[in-house]
């Protein structure tokens, strides 16, 4: 099955990293074809970035992202325009903190990803916690290849506070399970 | 994503990895045995050159890395590594592939080893600097004065822009020539898997010396008539290299015997050996009625278009150029003639003229100028005969 993925936000929220990190633990660990690409404006903090990853069983040879069926939003300033491309009943996890979607389907769900963060003392760690939510609720890699990729790119000094923003969202992610079996 | 922290890690990779095109591009020239990298910046090559900054000082049997201050500077920088038998490259966009065409004339015609990676982007002239197009096959064939071929290699997926770059650093050994490698902005920033293979599994050619004038590459003993032993600067013998006519042995002689015996011996060795360059890809072109011919990035769209074509019942193929110059025209007449032929490119009309040219047919095009690769369902309608 093919799945099409989209972070979207602003740069400095760790958006390219979110997808890199996806798309290389479902390569490398979960043994998928994977294409990632990205975008981003000219400035280097605060211009729109946006990562594209394309998760199938076969090799995949068109690389652009259309219609997401997995939609990852952590800045309000394109929402509109990722919020139109997602598929009818694709997933969107957004930030509760920054945004506020008027038409609300079931399928969108709201993670305090910035406010367990700085919780936590660090916003930067927010794009762990959605990873961890986004693991749960849509299993689009496998929880041992979220971890490896991870923790290998983690500096020793961080890695304490990576571990609790993953487990963090993990729990976050286990209140929207759709087979909820535990 | 900034991958670029000075760590310590060996010289070549190994195995599996997740990341871009122009992150293979780099590894590549460090696995073939880079040792000098001179360039200037310009999107979207730039993180070829970044990579090679934080990897190529620093790694075991560490290379020079310089920023020049422009890409003249950088491709005579390029020359004179190469001339000291050490492999030397860089990597440049749009308009500085324009300013480093004197110093690739002067490349071919001294014989020099190198390898000359494009990213191409929208042009002309500034163009579009962060959306891919196709717009430069022609200046790698006719960008420099004076006649001569640099035999140029077209990637179209991660994997390939690493094995294609390693292909070029031979291909500009064993033949003393400078090669081309064209990529574009799709391929420098999409992410793939893609492995690094062991270093016993891959065969690295070496130009040959006046010591060693017999080297082999792909099992074949490449002619010294055609590819004269290299003398090199700061050896025993001595060393002569000039961008006037000159003679066997580097000197300069102006007459017409000479210099048409040079002119056509610098054709003759890039055309002896272009069978050893990258083969192209035949997909489903077998029992196609219509062919659609295309190279890059391009090509993902098209192969996507000739799958739903197929899936329609329209016989439909892919023919995919992997090497673009020498064209491989005899191989296209075989593989073609007859059949229906669409060309598709992100280009107003270059790559149509050799297939027009050596088919003699009419020939049907896609010219896309939208700063992407063509959206399939465009290529697909035009195989299906709807516009």
């Amino acid at each position: 099955m093919k799945t099409e993925f989209r972070a979207s936000g602003v740069g400095g929220q760790g958006i390219i990293t979110m997808g890199h990190i996806i798309g290389k633990a479902a390569a490398i660990y979960d043994d998928k074809k994977v294409i990632m690409t990205e975008a981003y404006g000219p400035e280097i903090t605060g211009g729109f970035a946006v990562a594209d990853v394309i998760i199938d069983e076969n090799n995949i040879n068109y690389p652009i992202v259309d219609n997401p069926d997995i939609l990852v939003i952590l800045s309000s300033n394109r929402m509109e325009k990722d919020l139109q491309s997602v598929k009818t009943n694709g997933i969107v996890l957004f930030d509760s903190n920054f945004i506020e979607i008027q038409e609300i389907r079931e399928s969108y769900i709201p993670i305090p990803a910035f406010e367990t963060a700085i919780k936590l003392g660090n916003k930067v760690i927010a794009n762990v916690i959605m990873l961890g939510a986004l693991q749960v609720i849509t299993e689009i890699i496998s929880k041992q290849a979220l971890e490896t990729i991870l923790f290998e790119r983690v500096p020793k000094k961080f890695e304490e506070l990576n571990k609790e923003a993953l487990k963090i969202g993990y729990k976050i992610g286990m209140n929207y399970r759709r087979n909820n079996n535990e | 994503m900034s991958e670029n922290k000075l760590v310590e890690e060996p010289r070549v990779l190994a195995g599996p990895q997740f990341n871009s095109g122009n992150f293979a591009v780099a590894e590549a020239a460090l696995f073939a045995g880079l040792h000098g990298y001179f360039g200037y910046p310009i999107t979207p090559s730039t993180t070829i050159m970044e990579r090679l900054a934080s990897r190529l000082p620093y790694v075991e049997k560490p290379g020079a890395f310089l920023q020049a201050e422009d890409e003249i500077a950088s491709i005579t920088a390029v020359i004179g590594c190469s001339w000291t038998r050490n492999k030397a490259m860089t990597a440049t966009s749009g308009p500085g592939f324009s300013l480093m065409q004197e110093g690739i004339g002067l490349a071919t015609f001294t014989e020099t080893p190198l390898v000359v990676v494009n990213v191409m982007r929208g042009g002309p002239s500034t163009g579009l600097p962060t959306f891919p197009a196709q717009q430069e096959l022609m200046q790698a064939h006719f960008g420099s004065h004076g006649d001569y071929m640099v035999p140029t290699f077209a990637p179209n997926n991660v994997q390939e822009c690493f094995d294609l770059t390693i292909e070029a650093f031979n291909a500009s050994e064993a033949l003393r020539t400078p090669v081309f490698v064209l990529t574009d902005q799709i391929l420098s920033t999409l992410k793939e898997r893609f492995l690094i293979p062991k270093k016993e599994n891959i065969e690295l050619v070496n130009r040959s010396s006046p010591d060693n004038p017999h080297i082999t590459w792909k099992g074949e003993t490449i002619s010294s008539n055609l590819v004269l032993p290299m003398n090199c600067f700061g050896e025993e013998s001595k060393a002569f290299a000039t961008g006037l006519s000159h003679d066997d042995t580097g000197h300069v002689d102006l007459s017409a015997d000479t210099y048409e015996l040079l002119m056509n011996r610098l054709k003759e060795k890039i055309l002896t050996y272009q069978h050893l360059f990258p083969k192209p890809e035949k997909y489903l072109i077998d029992d196609a009625d219509t062919v659609v011919v295309a190279y890059g990035s391009t090509a993902r769209s098209a192969k996507y278009a000739v799958n739903s074509a197929r899936k329609k019942g329209i016989k439909a193929g892919l023919y995919r150029l992997r090497t673009i110059w020498p064209f491989p025209k005899d191989d296209i007449i075989q593989s073609l003639r007859g059949k229906r032929i669409i060309v598709v490119e992100m280009s107003s009309g270059q790559l149509i003229w050799p297939v027009e040219r050596y088919l003699k047919q009419d020939v049907e095009h896609i010219g896309y100028l939208r700063g992407s690769v063509p959206p399939p369902s465009l290529i697909r309608k035009k195989i299906e005969g709807v516009n």
